[in-house]
């Protein structure tokens, strides 16, 4: 008797190490952000590397006052707002004609059990309404993506995990990618924007996770292009010598959802510019 | 003299031919054995969602080797894609639970 109460207990430690509520982990991820960088304000991490590199960020400021994602965001809005051939738009498919919504991805879809981002959504409209779908990575998907996050910015990211073993499953599976190690160099995204946050990796400073996902689409100047919350994952896996996973695949979907639940409450502020 | 030149060389000649067959320098048909070999790691990798980006340049240069006909370097190629194919599910098996010790708690 004595002896399976301590192997139950055994059992129960180890599970219980790796498990806790979503709320639980979102307030230990905050927590071990402010014991890395005492002096960063939790509400400035939706400035990514920025937050953490004042000489980087003066001269983020200045690129700011003439923003590379400008010409993309005017496009999205104009596709935005272009009628399909059918005469229906966008703001048809969306709560709220698809203004100032950002803030709600993704969410737990109970009808099909899985993770809904913006960008899959965008696309579901366009082939509900008998258009071809966009790539998932750059060009005018991100450019409709840029613009729906510029009309939420100031808004607070509010993803909600709903009581339902399915949304919750969504969750685990996305926090089991984000702290599994892959690739030949044996990284985890956690190994780099958690445990090295701070640290330079050749010329890069590396951002810290808290934050990570307020300001997508983003601006990078080193793909001299937009590109979605996806096509950085994929970029990132290639870092480690592992091969990306498509764009909007679920396990990238599951992942965004534990990623972005993480930075629940800051505020949206894409699109966004980084090196 | 010349007999001595000869038994030699025989030696030579049988010795290069038997080889060939064995071990020293690979066919064709070791060559697609080792793909094959290859291409099962890799797609239990990617089935595993743990495949490695290394694992597809190397196929490619084992398939340009064989090509110009150096199978030695295509086999070597193809077990070396084997090989990763190999590292990454084993990966996949060990994250299956190391990933929790450094969840952030
Ligand atoms: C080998 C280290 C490394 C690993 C592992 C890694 N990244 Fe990154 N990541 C970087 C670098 C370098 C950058 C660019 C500089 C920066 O912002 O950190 C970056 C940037 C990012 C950004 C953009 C930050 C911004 O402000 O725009 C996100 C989001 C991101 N990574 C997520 C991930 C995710 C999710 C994973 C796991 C799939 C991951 N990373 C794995 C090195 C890494």
């Amino acid at each position: 008797m004595k002896k399976i109460l301590v192997t139950t207990l055994g059992v129960a430690l180890v599970a219980g190490l790796a498990w806790a509520t979503p709320e639980e982990d979102r307030l230990a991820f905050i927590d071990y952000h402010k014991k890395r960088f005492p002096n960063v304000a939790v509400e400035d991490y939706v400035n990514g590397v920025y937050a953490i590199n004042p000489p980087a960020y003066q001269q983020w400021l200045q690129i700011e006052e003439f923003p590379p994602y400008e010409l993309a965001m005017a496009e999205g809005k104009e596709l935005f707002e272009t009628p399909f051939a059918n005469g229906k738009t966008y703001a048809d498919c969306f709560p709220n004609g698809g203004i100032g919504i950002r803030q709600n991805y993704p969410y737990f879809d109970a009808e099909t059990g899985q993770v809904k981002t913006i960008e899959l959504e965008i696309n579901e409209c366009r082939e509900r309404n008998g258009e071809k779908p966009f790539k998932y990575s750059k060009g005018k998907m991100a450019a409709i993506s840029a613009y729906m996050a510029f009309t939420s910015r100031g808004e607070k990211l509010n993803v909600v995990i709903p009581d339902d073993p399915r949304a919750l499953a969504a969750y685990e599976d996305g926090k089991e990618y984000y702290y599994s190690k892959r690739g030949q160099l044996n990284f985890s995204c956690a190994d780099c924007h958690v445990a090295s946050s701070g640290m330079m990796i050749r010329a890069d400073m590396l951002s810290p996770a808290l934050g990570h996902p307020t300001h997508f689409p983003v601006y990078r100047s080193k793909w001299d292009d937009m590109g979605t919350l996806h096509r950085r994952f994929g970029g990132c896996n290639k870092q480690v010598r592992a091969t990306p996973l498509p764009a909007q695949s679920e396990e990238y979907r599951n992942l965004e959802y534990f990623l972005t639940y993480m930075s629940n409450g800051m505020e949206v502020n894409g699109p966004g510019a980084r090196k | 003299m010349t007999r001595k030149l000869w038994i030699v060389g025989a030696a030579t000649i049988v010795c290069s031919g038997l080889c060939a067959g064995t071990a020293l320098a690979a066919d064709q048909a070791a060559y697609e054995a080792a793909c094959k070999a290859a291409e099962s790691a890799q797609k239990a990798a990617a089935e595993a969602r743990y495949e490695w980006n290394t694992i597809g340049p190397l196929m490619k240069k084992a398939g340009v080797a064989a090509e110009a006909g150096d199978y030695d370097r295509a086999v070597k190629l193809c077990d070396e894609a084997r090989k990763h194919g190999e590292a990454a599910l084993a990966q996949s098996e060990h994250e299956a639970e190391g990933w929790k010790l450094s969840v952030v708690r």
